[in-house]
C-alpha cells in the first residue's frame, strides 16, 4: 500500500472507484465467517484505504473535504450492509448445519406451591374479606376459660368428651377449636361486626385417615341488633356459591353446640355424584362442612353483651376438611406429611 | 343409638314411613343417622334353625345334641339355659364351624349360658335370617349430648310424632301382684346425689333364657340377650331411657339397701369382672356391710342375677348426671346406664319404667310380686314455664309461622302450650326436656320441627366497614409469595414434637412446654423453634429421594413466658431449608445450593419488606449453635443486637442420625421482630437518573481473616466523608491459592460511580478512587494488588 507523504493528493480518492469493485469481487468469493472478518478487515479497517483515506479528509480544502467525506460515508455504510447482508447468510448456512435441539428440557428452577391447606384457607379468608369481614387472630395456647366455660361449656358438661384437650396444666390447654376466638373478638371489637379467625387447633386424637391431634380451623362471627338465622343461611350459601360453585347446593339441618342456640350443621350437595350418593359422601348426597348457629344468650352475658339488644351468628369450619373434599384428598396425614411430590400438585394454585 | 322401626311403631301409631323416608325425617330435625342397617348387616352370617335332638344332663352342665342337615353336633350348656328336644335352635357356621349365638356370646370353658329357642313355625334346617327380620330396620342414630330424652325409643318417636303430626304414648302396663308382706329397708343417705330412690320385690321368678320375640328385640338394637330379668331391664332402658339395675334379692345382706357415698378405698367387683376400687366422691348402692352396685354405672358380680336366683330387687332411680359423669370418668367406665343418666333421665317415668319391666316378665313367665313399692325421696321438681313471643320466633326464624302451628308442633313434642296476649304462648317444659330453659330453646324447637328449610336466607345489611388489613399479616402474605415466586414449597407441620429428638438438638428443656396428657411420646412437647419439624419432612423426603427442594413454614413457636402475667409466649417464625440443586442436574451443569443461596435469599427477603441490609445484620454466633456445623452459621441481629434469626449449614453428625447424606441449608427468622422494623413505610419514587456511569476495578491482597464487610464498611465510610456519587459496589472476584502466600486472598471489587445531576468528569472518578485507596491502606493486612507484588 501506498503511503507518501503528508499530501493529500485528489488522485488518492479516485482510487475508490475501483476499491469498491474489487471489494464485491472478494465478498463473492467468502465462505466462511472467519473469512468474512477478513474482509471487513481489509476494506474497513483502521489501516484500509478507506480508514486512510477517512483520517486524511481533514486535510482538504473545506469543499472538497465536503465532497468526499459524503461520498466516503456512502460507500462505507452501503459496504457494511452487505457484509451484514452476507453474514446472515453465512450464520444460517452454519445454523442449518449444527441446528440446536429446541426439544431438550429447558433449564427449570423449582417450582414453588403454597400448602394445600393454606391455599383453601386463604380462598375462604379472601371471600369473607370481600364480605366485609375483619380477620382477627388469637392465641393457640388458651385458657379453660376461653375455650370452654366462657362457651357454656362447663366442665362437667357431656360435649367435652367430643373435644379431649390436651393440657399444659390444669387451667391451660391446646384450643381445642377456634371458638375462643369469638369470645376474644367480642371483647375486642364493638358491634355490630362481621369477622373470621383462622387458626390451628388441636385435639387428643389418634392419627388415622380422618383424624389428626392438630388441624386448622376458620371461625366466623357477625354481631348486630337483629340478626337471625336468615342472614346465617344467607351468608353460608353465598360463600358455598363463592367457594364450591354456583350449581352446589347447601342444607341447613339442626344440631348442638352449648354456645349456639339454635344450631345448624351445613352440609353442601357431593360434587362428585351430585346428590345421588357415592362413596365420597358415604352415600347421602352430602358433605358435611361445618357447625353454625345464633350465639348463644348466655355466650352474649359472659362477654358483658345484653342479649336483647344484640344478636349474632357463629360458624366454624375445618380446613383440612374441606381441603379434602376439594381436591379429592383421602388421608388426612398428607397434609402433614409434606412430600414434596405431594405438594408440588398444588402448583397451579396460586 | 340403634332403633328398630318394628319397635318404634309400638310407640306410634299409624307410622308408615319407609326406612330411607324415617332416616330423612330425623336427619332434617337434627338426629344424625349415621347408618340404615338392613338384615345383611345385623345378620352377618345366614343363620339357620336346627333341631334339638336329646338333652344330656352331665355334672354340673348339659349336653344337647343338635342336628342340622343330616350332621349332629354337641354343644355344652348351662343346666338352666338348655332347651327340650323337639325346640328348634339357632345356629350359624363361621369358616365351617357352628355357632350357636347369632352375636358374640360369652362362652365361659367352653360352655353356653343358653340356647335360644326359635318359634314352632321355623321349619327346621333352613336358613331363617329373611324370615327373622321380616320387613324391618335398623336406624344406627348419633344422639347430640343435650338430648338424653332421644336416648329412647320413646323419645325418637316423640320426634316423629311431631313432624308427621301422629299420636305417641307409652303402651299401658299389665302385670299381677299379691299382697303377701315384705321386709326390706331402703336407707337414702345421699339425697343431693340421689333425689329419687324406688325398689320393687319380685318374690319369685325362675330365670330363664328370653323368648325369642324378646331376644329378638335385643339383637336389633345392638343389644346380647342374657337372661330373661336383665333383658327386661335392658329392653325397658332402651325403650323408655330409664336405665334400671336387678339385684339378686337374696344376696342383700340383712334385706337392706343403702344408697351412700362410697369410703375411701373401699372396693367393688363389678359384673364385668373388673375390681374398682372407690372414693369417697363416688355413689353406690350398698347392703348393710358393702357395696352391691356403682350407682347409675354398673351392677356388683356380689349380687347378681344368676340362674340360681329367685328373688329380684328391682332398681329404678334417679341419679345425679354430674356424679354419675365423674365417677364414670375416674373409673373409665361408660355403660349404657351411664351415659343416660348423665345426660338426664325423666323423673316422671322411674316407676313407670320398673312397672314395664314387670309386664314384660309376667309375658315371659310364672313370678310374683309384692304389691309393696320402696321408695327415698320424690322425683325432683322440674315444672318450669316460658313466656315466648311468636314475633320473635318468627325473627330469629325469618320465616312466616303461623300461631298455631308454633302450638302443634310443641304439643307433639310434650310441652304444654297455653296461648297468651299479645302474640304470645306460655309454654310449660316437659319432664323429659331438662335441656329447654330459655325462650331462644323454644324457637330452637320451633324451626327444628318445622325445618330449617323454611327458614328464608338473606344477607345481613350493615354499615360500611372498611376492613382491617393489618401490615404484619400483608408483610407475611408478600414474604410467602415471595418464596413460592421463587421455587419454595410451603409445608405445614405438627407442633407437637418428639423429646428425643430435641435432646439429640440439645435444646434446653426449660426452653419447651411440655404437654401434660400426650397421646403418645412422640408427640408430647410443644415445640420452641420449627427445626426438629423441618427434619422430618427433610427425612422423609431424603427417604423417597426427593433430594433437590427448597422448603418453608410460617408458623408458631412456643415457650414459657418469662414470669409474665401470661403464662407462655407465642411468637411466629418462618423455617426455610434447603438442599440439592437449583437447576435439575441433568444435560447441563446444576448449581448446587450453598450458604450463599440461602443468604441471598433472606437480603432479598429483607429487601422486598422494605429494610435496609444494616438493619438487619449477619454476624458470627457467639457460641456454638446446636445442629449447625462450626463453620458457616450465622445469627441476624438488629442495630441494637437483638436476635432476629439464625441459620447456616446442618450438622453433618445430626442428618447422619436421621440418614441425610446430602447438605441443607436452614435457616429460621423471628418474622414478627423483623417486621417490627419494618413499620409503616411511605414509598417515594426517585428521579430516574439517566447520567452515564464510570466504573473502576479495585484489587486487594488482604489477610484471610478480613472480612468483605469490613472492607465495604471502610468504602462507605469514606463514600459519606467525600460525598462520592457512588451507585453500587460489589465483589466480582474472589482468589486464593498458589500465586498468593497461605495466609492472604485476593478481593476485587467494582465501584460503579454515577452522578444524579451531571456527567462525572475523569479527574473527579480518580479523585474518589484515590481516596478510597488511600483509606483501605490504612487497614491491617490491607494492601493494593499493584503495590504487594512490588514490595
Ligand atoms: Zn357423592
Amino acid at each position: 500500500m501506498e503511503r507518501v507523504g503528508a499530501i493529500v493528493t485528489f488522485p488518492d480518492f479516485e482510487r475508490l472507484e475501483g476499491y469498491f469493485s474489487s471489494f464485491k469481487e472478494d465478498l463473492v468469493a467468502v465462505k466462511t465467517i472467519d473469512e468474512l472478518n477478513r474482509i471487513k478487515g481489509k476494506y474497513l479497517g483502521r489501516n484500509s484505504l478507506l480508514g486512510e483515506l477517512l483520517s486524511k479528509l481533514r486535510e482538504l480544502p473545506q469543499e472538497e473535504k465536503k465532497k468526499w467525506g459524503q461520498k466516503m460515508n456512502m460507500l462505507k455504510t452501503e459496504m457494511e450492509d452487505m457484509l451484514k447482508e452476507k453474514y446472515h447468510v453465512l450464520h444460517f448456512e452454519k445454523e442449518k448445519r449444527k441446528p440446536l435441539d429446541i426439544t431438550l428440557p429447558g433449564k427449570k428452577q423449582w417450582t414453588g406451591t403454597f400448602h394445600p391447606v393454606l391455599i383453601v384457607r386463604d380462598q375462604i379468608l379472601a371471600i369473607f374479606r370481600s364480605f366485609g369481614f375483619r380477620v382477627e387472630s388469637g392465641p393457640e395456647i388458651e385458657s379453660d376459660f376461653y375455650n370452654f366455660e366462657a362457651l357454656n361449656i362447663s366442665s362437667d358438661h357431656p360435649a367435652r368428651d367430643d373435644q379431649d384437650s390436651f393440657y399444659l396444666n390444669e387451667k391451660w390447654l391446646l384450643r381445642t377449636h377456634t371458638s375462643p376466638a369469638q369470645i376474644r373478638t367480642m371483647q375486642k371489637l364493638t358491634p355490630p361486626f362481621k369477622a373470621v379467625v383462622p387458626g390451628r387447633c388441636y385435639r387428643r386424637d389418634a392419627f388415622d385417615a380422618t383424624h389428626s391431634p392438630m388441624f386448622h380451623q376458620i371461625e366466623g362471627l357477625v354481631v348486630a341488633p337483629g340478626i337471625s338465622m336468615g342472614d346465617l343461611k344467607g351468608t353460608i350459601e353465598a360463600f358455598v356459591h363463592r367457594f364450591f360453585g354456583k350449581e352446589r347446593r347447601t342444607r341447613f339441618r339442626p344440631s348442638y353446640f352449648p354456645f349456639t342456640e339454635p344450631s345448624a350443621e351445613v352440609d353442601v350437595s357431593c360434587g362428585v355424584c351430585w346428590g345421588e350418593g357415592c362413596r365420597a359422601c358415604g352415600h347421602t348426597g352430602w358433605l358435611e362442612i361445618m357447625g353454625a348457629g345464633l350465639v348463644h344468650p348466655q355466650v352474649f352475658l359472659n362477654v358483658g353483651y345484653d342479649p336483647e339488644v344484640v344478636q349474632g351468628f357463629a360458624f366454624g369450619m375445618g380446613i383440612e376438611r374441606i381441603a379434602m373434599l376439594k381436591f379429592g384428598v383421602t388421608d388426612i396425614r398428607w397434609f402433614l406429611e409434606n412430600d414434596v411430590a405431594f405438594l408440588e400438585q398444588f402448583k397451579t394454585l396460586r | 343409638m340403634k332403633i328398630a322401626y318394628s319397635i318404634l311403631k309400638r310407640f306410634l301409631k299409624g307410622l308408615g314411613l319407609s326406612s330411607y323416608e324415617l332416616a330423612d325425617l330425623l336427619i332434617h330435625q337434627g338426629l344424625v343417622v349415621e347408618r340404615v342397617w338392613g338384615m345383611e348387616e345385623i345378620f352377618a352370617l345366614p343363620i339357620f334353625s336346627a333341631l334339638v335332638e336329646e338333652r344330656r344332663d352331665k355334672l354340673g352342665y348339659t349336653e344337647c345334641l343338635v342336628t342340622f342337615q343330616d350332621k349332629t353336633f354337641s354343644v355344652a350348656v348351662e343346666k338352666w339355659g338348655a332347651p327340650s328336644p323337639g325346640d328348634k335352635v339357632l345356629i350359624t357356621f363361621k369358616n365351617g364351624i357352628p355357632h350357636f349365638s347369632p352375636s358374640r356370646g360369652e362362652e365361659k370353658r367352653g360352655l353356653l349360658p343358653f340356647l335360644l329357642t326359635l318359634p314352632e313355625n321355623f321349619p327346621a334346617g333352613e336358613d331363617v335370617s329373611e324370615a327373622l327380620l321380616g320387613e324391618d330396620c335398623v336406624l344406627d342414630l348419633e344422639i347430640t349430648s343435650n338430648r338424653g330424652d332421644c336416648l329412647s325409643i320413646i323419645g325418637i318417636a316423640r320426634e316423629v310424632a311431631a313432624k308427621l303430626d301422629l299420636d305417641w304414648g307409652y303402651p299401658a302396663n299389665c302385670y299381677h301382684e299379691d299382697d303377701s308382706s315384705v321386709t326390706f329397708s331402703l336407707y337414702d343417705e345421699a339425697l343431693d346425689l340421689c333425689p329419687y330412690y324406688t325398689g320393687k320385690l319380685i318374690t319369685h321368678i325362675e330365670i330363664r333364657p328370653s323368648s325369642w320375640p324378646m331376644a329378638k328385640d335385643l339383637y336389633l338394637l345392638g343389644l346380647r340377650p342374657i337372661n330373661n330379668v336383665v333383658d327386661a331391664t335392658n329392653l325397658v332402658m332402651m325403650e323408655t331411657g330409664q336405665p334400671l339395675h336387678a339385684f339378686d334379692a337374696s344376696k342383700i345382706r340383712n334385706k337392706t339397701v343403702v344408697v351412700r357415698r362410697a369410703r375411701s378405698g373401699e372396693k367393688l367387683i363389678t359384673i364385668d369382672g373388673v375390681e374398682r376400687v372407690l372414693s369417697k366422691e363416688m355413689l353406690v348402692i350398698a347392703d348393710d356391710s358393702s357395696p352391691i352396685a356403682l350407682a347409675g354405672i354398673m351392677g356388683g358380680e356380689n349380687t347378681e342375677v344368676s340362674p340360681l336366683t329367685e328373688t329380684v330387687f328391682l332398681e329404678s332411680a334417679i341419679f345425679d348426671r354430674v356424679s354419675v359423669r365423674r365417677t364414670s370418668k375416674l373409673l373409665g367406665l361408660r355403660t349404657e346406664a351411664s351415659a343416660r343418666f348423665e345426660r338426664g333421665v325423666d323423673p316422671e317415668r322411674v316407676k313407670y319404667a320398673s312397672e314395664r319391666v314387670l309386664s314384660l316378665l309376667s309375658q315371659e313367665g310364672e313370678m310374683t310380686v309384692a304389691k309393696a313399692w320402696f321408695i327415698a325421696g320424690e322425683p325432683p321438681q322440674t315444672e318450669r314455664s316460658i313466656v315466648v313471643s311468636c314475633q320473635k320466633a318468627r325473627e330469629v326464624l325469618n320465616c312466616s309461622i303461623e300461631k298455631e302451628q308454633m302450638m302443634k308442633i310443641l304439643g307433639r313434642l310434650g310441652f304444654g302450650v297455653t296461648p297468651s296476649q299479645h302474640d304470645q304462648m306460655i309454654v310449660d317444659v316437659p319432664s323429659f326436656r331438662s335441656d329447654v330453659s330459655l325462650p331462644i330453646d323454644i324457637i330452637e324447637e320451633i324451626g327444628r320441627i318445622n325445618g330449617y328449610g323454611a327458614i328464608s336466607s338473606r344477607f345481613p345489611t350493615f354499615p360500611f366497614d372498611p376492613g382491617n388489613e393489618e401490615e404484619e399479616d400483608h408483610l407475611e402474605q408478600t414474604i410467602r409469595n415471595f418464596l413460592v415466586n421463587r421455587g419454595y414449597k410451603e409445608i405445614v407441620t405438627l407442633s407437637l414434637i418428639n423429646p428425643k429428638t430435641v435432646q439429640e438438638l440439645g435444646i434446653e428443656d426449660d426452653q419447651i412446654i411440655t404437654i401434660k396428657n400426650p397421646l403418645s411420646q412422640e408427640h408430647s412437647m410443644l415445640r420452641s423453634q420449627l427445626l426438629v419439624s423441618f427434619l422430618e419432612v427433610l427425612r422423609l423426603n431424603m427417604v423417597r429421594e426427593r433430594n433437590h427442594f427448597g422448603i418453608f413454614e410460617v408458623s408458631k413457636v412456643f415457650s414459657p413466658a418469662p414470669n409474665g402475667e401470661q403464662s407462655w409466649k407465642e411468637e411466629k417464625h418462618l423455617g426455610i431449608a434447603l438442599c440439592g440443586s437449583l437447576f435439575p442436574p441433568l444435560w447441563s451443569k446444576g448449581l448446587q445450593v450453598d450458604l450463599y443461596v440461602l443468604k441471598g435469599l433472606i437480603e432479598e427477603m429483607i429487601d422486598i419488606i422494605g429494610l435496609h441490609s444494616q438493619q438487619v445484620i449477619f454476624s458470627y454466633p457467639e457460641e456454638e449453635m446446636a445442629g449447625f456445623s462450626k463453620v458457616g452459621a450465622f445469627i441476624l441481629k438488629d442495630p441494637q443486637g437483638n436476635r432476629l434469626g439464625w441459620g447456616g449449614q446442618l450438622e453433618e453428625k445430626l442428618l447422619w442420625k436421621l440418614d441425610i447424606r446430602e447438605e441443607i441449608y436452614y435457616a429460621e427468622l423471628r418474622v414478627e421482630e423483623i417486621f417490627r422494623l419494618s413499620g409503616k413505610k411511605v414509598l417515594q419514587v426517585q428521579e430516574i437518573n439517566v447520567f452515564p456511569s464510570t466504573t473502576r476495578d479495585i484489587s486487594l491482597i488482604v489477610d484471610q481473616t478480613i472480612t468483605w464487610g469490613q472492607i465495604e464498611a471502610v468504602l462507605y465510610e469514606s463514600v459519606r466523608e467525600h460525598q462520592m456519587d457512588v451507585e453500587d459496589i460489589g465483589v466480582f472476584d474472589l482468589f486464593e491459592g498458589e500465586s498468593l502466600p497461605p495466609d492472604k486472598k485476593s478481593i476485587t471489587f467494582r465501584v460503579v460511580f454515577r452522578s444524579p445531576r451531571k456527567t462525572l468528569s475523569d479527574v473527579e472518578v480518580e479523585y474518589w478512587v484515590s481516596e478510597m485507596k488511600k483509606k483501605l491502606k490504612d487497614m491491617r493486612g490491607v494492601y493494593l494488588r499493584e503495590e504487594f507484588f512490588h514490595s
